[in-house]
């Protein structure tokens, strides 16, 4: 009798899954309402690097995975205004996640999106995995010569396609205390202070002056990690050769050039992004901050909001470097690639969204022709050059610090080289009697502890 | 003696709900002054990170957790207290087997099966939806372990035997004897549930593309994430998520203690 009973609870229970299971597949159908995106080749115009011939003609959805919600916000309205029929749509994806979440999404053949956004922190990664399309080919036609020669190396990957384009361009110099340079070195315009740091061992020699004067109350940077940043980004050696890492050509200078400022006692030992870092900014007890264009919103004024009219910008020593940017890219098997592109060639590229991008976000193109077009809105003071005591900050990146600078070779091992990194200097600030060899050393064993696949030098 | 014990759990209390405190303290300031020092009076910012955290959905967000976690109960419950039915109170063919393979699954990091899932609920058709969050519960191997052994522990053959002889059905019995019964087995089993789909990151995560879909963990990790992260609005959020998790504490605690600690003076 138990049996037969059991029998029937067993065949309620499968009924009861069968149903869920046909509710569930009827949710997702209601749900899974995204149309495949499709782009009808208009008339037989085929779209050029510039813009296709007629925007009216190009629909589709486009599926953008982005952080920046506000900036797609702003500009998809700017881009629905030429492109009507195509329908842009934003999932917010934080970048911490991003390359787990697009990974899973291929291997799992599942949603993954049209436009594909390469951070920093991954993008020698993003490159490597080989999703993104290159596009110099059709049918994007994109024309490398057209953007400032040095980010070329940035939207690349190991095999020389350009493969995405620069969301903004990320030249960096140094913020600068003005109150500080004028009262302890006699001068705070950018010009004379270039001439004064035009090495690093300038750069030393100024700021064992600098600590003397002060009573070791105002030292060059908060940490060690600011310095290196620099140094690295400075050094754009091609250092990587298939699975070839050679770290000694990468790393040796810089590690070199840091520890010399180490010793000299000119750096602080605050860690990167520490409270006690950020809160250093507004105290004035460093002079300098490695700053990109999305400093003084982001960074600077943030950190220091009182401090309007005594920051300044001066190029780095010896040459520009980049810090930070994102890397633009189309998903090789997307069904919507003339829509995704006409979205990012507008977004990033072109006249229009280039000039909605700056006046709104402060984010500068890649592209060179704007410039020249539109030369008087760089004249035009920006929205923080006050704050940066009247200096015209765009200008000084376009003119000081852009045309000497050269682009780091994209490699998946970027990522390992930075982890690493912040790994160590913290115990450089602490045991100032690690030698460069031994630290060189002990970098090259930690990397080969997180990237066994490489045969490092 | 008594004062002593008092000093350790005043100590030992103030210790497990400083944390707490500094997050809702934290939700109140504006973000950059966070990294001035641990604020522990309540700052004057709290509206602005209100609006931070409202301006981006988050009531939407807020109902797709509820829905998700509220549905993860009632599916793993479910399934959970029916298997651990089946195999502690029924004979039947490949019942240890069964129990084995339960325990089998246990060993599994979710991790592991993550791209077959995606692939599965891909092929339900299911993707892109709440679903394979929800759905994830419905073969969860503690739950059946918990369910299997709480059942053997609580609730004795004699009486099942008493209700079939009186002439109970088989649902019957279930319904009106079993399930009384379990009361705190299911109320752990529901706090358990509630809690882990509720703080769920991974498969949100992977299993979800679209925003209007996501879930508390996974919006307040996408807010204020432009070249700044705004903790203080991400703390103001995290305030308002745990909130309703710990009412549920509270309001459940005495049969989750009871559940938790069941069997556990029995021989």
């Amino acid at each position: 009798m138990n049996n037969r009973k059991l029998g029937k609870w067993v065949g309620g229970f499968t009924s009861f899954a069968l149903l869920a299971g046909l509710l569930a597949a009827c949710g997702g159908n209601g749900n899974e309402a995204s149309p495949s995106a499709s782009s009808p080749a208009a008339g037989g115009a085929s779209p050029s690097a510039s813009a296709p011939a007629d925007p009216t003609q190009l629909s589709g959805t486009v599926k953008v995975w982005d952080w920046d919600e506000t900036f797609q916000n702003g500009m998809i309205p700017e881009f629905n205004k030429k492109y009507p029929n195509i329908k842009v749509e934003v999932t917010v994806v934080n970048p911490n996640d991003y390359l787990q979440k697009l990974q899973s999404g291929i291997a799992s053949g599942s949603d993954v999106p049209d436009v594909i956004l390469g951070e920093e922190a991954y993008r020698g990664k993003l490159f490597d995995l080989d999703v993104l399309d290159n596009l110099e080919g059709a049918p994007y036609n994109f024309d490398r010569s057209g953007v400032l020669d040095y980010t070329i190396p940035f939207i690349s990957n190991s095999r020389g396609e350009v493969v995405a384009v620069d969301q903004a361009i990320t030249p960096a110099g140094f913020a600068y205390r003005r109150d500080l340079a004028k009262q302890y070195w006699g001068t705070d315009d950018p010009a004379e202070l270039a001439k004064l740091l035009s090495n690093w061992d300038d750069f030393i020699a100024k700021g064992v002056e600098l600590k003397d004067k002060s009573d070791g109350k105002v030292l060059m940077f908060p940490g060690l990690g600011d310095a290196f940043l620099v140094l690295r980004n400075q050094n754009t050696v091609s250092y990587v050769n298939g699975s070839e890492v050679d770290l000694t050509a990468k790393l040796q200078q810089p590690i070199e050039t840091l520890f010399k400022m180490r010793d000299a006692g000119i750096l602080g030992k605050n860690e990167l992004w520490t409270p006690a870092w950020s809160a250093s900014m507004a105290k004035g007890e460093f002079m300098f901050y490695p700053m990109a264009p999305w400093g003084p919103k982001w960074h600077i004024s943030a950190n220091d909001p009182e401090g309007s009219g005594r920051w300044g910008l001066v190029k780095a020593p010896e040459v520009g470097f980049a810090r930070g940017g994102t890397a633009v890219g189309i998903y090789k098997d997307s069904k919507a690639k003339e829509a995704a592109w006409a979205f990012v060639q507008f977004a990033y590229q072109s006249e229009e969204g280039s000039l909605y991008n700056f006046q709104t976000f402060g984010n500068m193109t890649s592209n060179k022709e704007f410039y020249e077009k539109q030369k008087a809105l760089f004249e035009a003071p920006g929205a923080y050059d006050e704050f940066f005591g009247g200096q015209n900050l765009s200008q000084y990146f376009l003119q000081e610090i852009i045309p000497d600078m050269k682009g780091q070779p994209q490699s998946k091992y970027d990522s390992v080289v930075d982890g690493v990194f912040n790994a160590l200097y913290p115990l450089w600030t602490k045991d100032a009697s690690t030698t460069v060899d031994a630290a060189l050393e002990k970098f090259k064993t930690e990397f080969k502890n997180k990237a066994s696949d490489a045969t490092v030098k | 003696m008594k004062a002593l014990m008092w000093i350790c759990l005043v100590v030992i209390s103030l210790l497990s709900l400083f944390p707490f405190y500094i997050m809702t303290v934290m939700g109140t300031h504006y973000n950059e002054d966070l990294f001035k020092g641990i604020p522990i009076l309540p700052g004057s910012y709290l509206q602005e990170n209100l609006k931070t955290v409202l301006k981006a959905d988050f009531l939407h967000v807020y109902g797709n957790s509820l829905i998700v976690s509220v549905a993860s109960v009632v599916l793993a419950t479910l399934t959970s207290t029916l298997i651990g039915y089946a195999v502690a109170k029924f004979e039947f063919k490949g019942r240890k087997w069964l129990q084995t393979f339960v325990i089998l699954t246990m060993m599994v990091p979710t991790q592991v099966g993550l791209i077959g899932y995606i692939i599965e609920m891909r092929h339900l058709g299911v993707g892109n939806t709440l679903w394979p969050v929800i759905l994830i519960w419905a073969a969860f191997p503690f739950g059946a372990f918990f369910m299997i052994q709480f059942m053997r522990d609580s609730i004795p053959n004699d009486l099942l035997e008493c209700a079939r002889i009186d002439g109970c059905s088989e649902p019957g019995i279930f319904v009106r004897i079993v399930l009384p019964i379990m009361k705190p087995g299911l109320a752990t089993l529901a706090t358990l549930v509630f809690l882990w789909s509720w703080n769920n990151y991974l498969l949100p995560l992977v299993t979800i593309n679209k925003s209007e879909w996501y879930t508390l963990p996974i919006f307040i990790s996408n807010l204020g994430i432009v070249h700044r992260t705004d903790y203080a609005a991400r703390m103001a959020a995290l305030t308002m998520t745990t909130i309703p998790v710990l009412i549920l504490f509270i309001l459940g605690s005495k049969t989750f203690m009871k559940g938790l600690t069941a069997g556990a003076v029995k021989g």
